[in-house]
């Protein structure tokens, strides 16, 4: 937090709206994109984000130290997000349609399935597990910070880390195994 | 973080490639409603004043009492009241646990409070409202009861009252951490509800018996997919357990504890429950193999397979119809379970992402939610369709399911 945002911070909490904007304007990107990466859905991630903001101005107020601006923002859009996926009650049902021809083998076509791959396998993840996974890697924050953010023990946010990467991985497993047998076991 | 771990590396690059930074266009509009929204006084947190672990009560300003809403709220309350008594007066007889049963009422919840609504009426009436943040009505299989959730914006307590929300139990002694509320299972004996939750990564399958009031984990390797009672006692109910890729489709005994594995003729990859038939019979589940997915229709007593051409299909009350994904395609079809071809009724709708579907209870419809979050009725009989009667504009969590 720089000196401007504390000020900008503490100018908010006092009812300064234009002060409020500039902690928008810095900070909304990042967090729709935060949103759209727990939630996978642009407009649970639109609603969801506007929900963690107007609860940021309501709350301000009561924010006691502003140097923890960012991470209580965080924690609202977290929160957000996971109430937005709870109770719109639309709990994709992941199907691995089978595209209608098989996938193409090649080295020019391995990052982008790579890319699928981890695209499906983080769909099948819970949304909780996709949180602390994109608060790490994503939002590049450290344990304590992802700790702080989610309002648990930073032993317990390591430990749901190792296992939301450890699910991730067997997730794409699956994949490759299921793809591997329409490959011909080619993948090797 | 150990950056040099490929693995983290890839799902780094892989996480800034997927959700680029950009400005939202809902920019203006965001600022506008917080513009127009009030500040909670800053002398309203009572954090100000007392540590934070010496407040057991949840977050309320002080505010002046307000006799006149307090009057208009309890005039309201007389009101629904008298016509909840109307209302439970004319209910007609219980439904059969299992099979086909006449269409009764839709449950719904928004902004904290439950209510249902009568699709053949369009009649809106709340029955359960307050303060209490409430949602995912369930209706017992016999339309007497309702399950629901009741949030205090972290953890879940399971609810369950009579079908006009009249006494309320509160279940458990404790809340449940992230409950999927699509996943909510009344058994056929009316006795226990199934549910799906946990905050650590893994899923637990939450048992809430509604006549002890006690709520349990059961003690299985859950992996995934939906909970669904075998017919006809209720006491045992399948699920998937396993790793991913090396999957079981397993049965777990309640009086037992006992947990059987179901023949499923060899397939381990994506395997999915489907469904019971009313009589107990024929069980029904979801596979994939060669990167093609299937519906398997299993005869109990002589052990064949009837392989049906649509993924993870749900089975009918009746049990002799199966909805689900169409490969390739991406929508929902309808296939007799004894049949070869499925009639397709929607349109598809991208790669087979985010339906959510179920059938009505006498069968004559199947409501999905797209995941966009809208919801619509689907004539099982086609042609595709994608209705929205004004009686779902807000949701249909469950139907009722009537006695004749």
């Amino acid at each position: 937090v720089t000196v401007d945002q504390q000020g900008l911070v503490e100018r908010a909490g006092k009812g300064d709206h234009d002060a409020f904007a500039s902690l928008v304007d810095a900070s909304l990107a990042r967090l729709e994109a935060v949103a759209r990466l727990i939630v996978r859905d642009p407009e649970l991630a639109r609603d969801a984000v506007q929900d963690a903001y107007i609860r940021a101005w309501r709350d301000l107020p009561g924010l006691r130290d502003p140097q923890r601006f960012d991470a209580w923002l965080h924690r609202l859009t977290v929160n957000a997000c996971l109430d937005a996926v709870r109770k719109r009650r639309r709990r994709p049902i992941e199907v691995d349609l089978s595209p209608i021809s098989p996938p193409v083998i090649g080295d020019h076509s391995s990052l982008i399935a790579d890319r699928d791959l981890i695209e499906r396998a983080f769909r099948r993840i819970r949304p909780e597990q996709r949180a602390i996974i994109v608060l790490h890697y994503y939002v590049g924050m450290p344990f304590s910070a992802v700790a702080e953010t989610l309002d648990i023990p930073q032993g317990t946010a390591q430990s749901r880390l190792h296992r939301a990467m450890s699910d991730l991985r067997a997730a794409i497993a699956a994949d490759e195994a299921a793809a591997g047998t329409v490959r011909g076991g080619g993948m090797a | 973080m150990n950056r040099y771990d490929p693995f983290e590396r890839d799902i780094t690059m892989w996480l800034n490639d997927a959700a680029s930074p950009r400005m939202p266009d809902f920019r203006d509009d965001l600022l506008q409603r917080t513009a127009a929204t009030s500040q909670r006084p800053r002398w309203s947190f009572p954090e100000r004043w007392l540590p934070m672990t010496a407040i057991t009560a949840g977050r309320r300003a002080m505010r002046p009492v307000p006799w006149r809403t307090i009057a208009l709220l309890a005039l309201l309350v007389a009101l629904l009241t008298a016509g909840a008594l109307i209302y439970a007066g004319s209910r007609s007889n219980p439904a059969p646990m299992l099979g086909p049963a006449a269409n009764g009422l839709v449950a719904y919840d928004t902004g904290g409070d439950l209510y249902t609504v009568d699709p053949a009426s369009g009649t809106r009436r709340p029955i359960i409202t307050g303060e209490t943040q409430d949602h995912a009505p369930q209706y017992s299989l016999d339309g007497t009861r309702l399950f629901f959730l009741r949030g205090d914006g972290k953890l879940d307590r399971p609810v369950v009252a009579d079908s006009d929300g009249r006494n309320q139990t509160v279940l458990g002694t404790e809340g449940l951490a992230l409950i999927d509320p699509g996943s909510i299972v009344w058994s056929p004996d009316g006795r226990t509800v199934a549910l799906l939750g946990g905050s650590d990564g893994a899923m637990r399958v939450y048992l809430a018996d509604t006549i002890s009031g006690t709520v349990w984990v059961a003690s299985i390797p859950y992996l995934d997919g939906k909970i669904y009672w075998r017919p006809p006692d209720g006491r045992a109910f399948m699920f998937t357990q396993g790793t991913a890729g090396h999957d079981e489709l397993a049965v777990y005994s309640l009086d037992t504890g006992s947990v059987d594995v179901l023949d499923t003729n060899g397939f381990t990859t994506n395997v999915r429950g489907s469904g019971w038939s009313a009589d107990g019979t024929r069980y029904a589940f979801h596979h994939l193999i060669n990167n093609a997915s299937y519906t398997e229709v299993v005869d109990v007593a002589t052990g064949t397979f009837h392989a049906l051409p649509v993924a993870y299909g749900e089975l009918s009350n009746d049990g002799r119809r199966v909805v689900g994904m169409e490969p390739g395609r991406g929508g929902l079809c309808v296939i007799p379970v004894d049949g070869s071809t499925c009639t397709a009724v929607t349109e598809p709708y991208g790669n087979g992402w985010g339906w959510y579907y179920r059938w009505s209870p006498d069968d004559a419809s199947i409501i999905t939610s797209r995941i966009d979050g809208m919801d619509f009725v689907l004539d099982p009989d086609g042609p595709p369709t994608q209705a929205q009667p004004s009686w779902m504009a807000d949701g249909g969590d469950s139907w009722q399911r009537r006695g004749s």
